[in-house]
């Protein structure tokens, strides 16, 4: 039997993933322009090398953080407002981004539902899939993997391949901007979609 | 996860391929009997349940979503005909992916000494996902079963 889902007013989480997801494209463009100004010796070595990780950690943490609380919240109210047949619950919504293999398509395919049941909850699946999911997504993946092959050579100790990490580093920051800055757009999108349909519902209650 | 029940006619079945067992519908688009219309999209059908699936069949339909995928289980049309089923490629390929992760494991601990993380948490995912797979071909199976007795009437279908 299907769970019975209550909207909930996602405003305070929309905003707060949404000026999570700029910090962390503030932080990544400013990454980004010091290893082509300086070049990638400086963004590994030089004097900021420290801070700017770090600051990049907790940008990008904490914007997946929000993004992730904000997708179950908006997941449950699509469903909420009449959105039967999605797939999973909110809490898979979520998990997908975690599974091996899954995390490859399945949180696109989450999103994408989302988006599509916040347009248009009764008739979801007649939607066409929006371009800004697809878009959000193969910005996220492409700079999660060049960050992640950087992440491993550092892991393996190859520093003489200083000039690879460099590249894949700069390769995952200049992709990572458009991803946050897609994101916030989806959050933004959604959050509206569903308040205007939370009000119509509320207007004919 | 989920069964649910349409009485309507279709009004578009866009296939997407047939294989021999099952065919992927790009979308099937019902006219609910209240003239409101279902979309069904990127849904996967027996061919036996396929075969009533054409524009202009009128009737019962059974729908399933699962974790990851969604189809039609079942269809009851007002001449009388029925058909029912869940592809079970879904279970087969958790058995496979468990079994080869399994093996995989093994061939790395008595040759490599030492585990292959992915593969032990594929094979661990393995085992729910066979039978989250499982839940939602019993539940559409007793779904259509459940409505043994029914027959859609001309004039209310």
């Amino acid at each position: 039997m299907a769970a019975a889902w209550t909207f909930r007013d996602a405003a305070g989480l929309a905003t707060a993933a949404r000026w999570l997801l700029y910090a962390d494209a503030a932080i990544c463009t400013a990454a980004a322009a010091l290893s082509l100004g300086l070049g990638a010796d400086e963004l590994i070595y030089g004097d900021l090398a420290r801070p700017l990780a770090l600051a990049q950690l907790a940008t990008a943490l904490g914007s997946l953080v929000a993004f992730l609380i904000w997708l179950y919240r908006a997941n449950a109210n699509a469903r909420a407002l009449g959105a039967t047949d999605l797939m999973g619950s909110p809490g898979l919504a979520v998990a997908w981004f975690f599974i091996p293999i899954a995390f490859l398509f399945m949180p696109y395919l989450t999103v994408r539902d989302t988006m599509r049941a916040s347009a248009e909850p009764r008739d979801w699946q007649g939607q066409s899939a929006p371009a800004l999911a697809g878009l959000w997504w193969a910005c996220y993946l492409a700079a999660t993997i060049f960050g992640a092959i950087s992440f491993r050579v550092v892991v393996e100790e190859q520093y003489d391949m200083i000039q690879v990490i460099g590249g894949l580093d700069l390769a995952s920051n200049l992709l990572s901007v458009p991803a946050a800055l897609l994101g916030a757009a989806i959050v933004g999108r959604v959050r509206q979609q569903q308040s205007a349909f939370s009000r119509l519902a509320d207007r004919f209650a | 996860m989920a069964t649910s029940t349409i009485d309507g006619i279709v009004e578009e079945a866009v296939l997407k391929r047939r294989r021999a067992q099952a065919s992927l519908y790009e979308r099937v688009v019902f006219r609910l009997d209240d003239g409101t219309t279902k979309t069904w999209a990127k849904a996967v059908v027996l061919n036996d349940v396929a075969d009533l699936v054409v524009p202009g069949t009128r009737g019962r339909f059974y729908l399933f979503t699962a974790i990851d995928h969604r189809g039609i289980s079942g269809v009851r049309t007002v001449d009388g005909r029925a058909a029912s089923g869940v592809p079970k490629v879904n279970e087969k390929a958790s058995i496979w992916v468990i079994a080869m992760m399994t093996v995989l494991n093994a061939v790395y601990v008595l040759a490599l000494d030492k585990i292959s993380i992915l593969a032990l948490v594929l094979m661990i995912l393995g085992v729910p996902m066979y039978f989250l797979y499982r839940q939602v071909r019993v539940d559409a199976e007793r779904h259509f079963a459940a409505d043994a007795g029914y027959r859609p009437a001309p004039a209310a279908a």
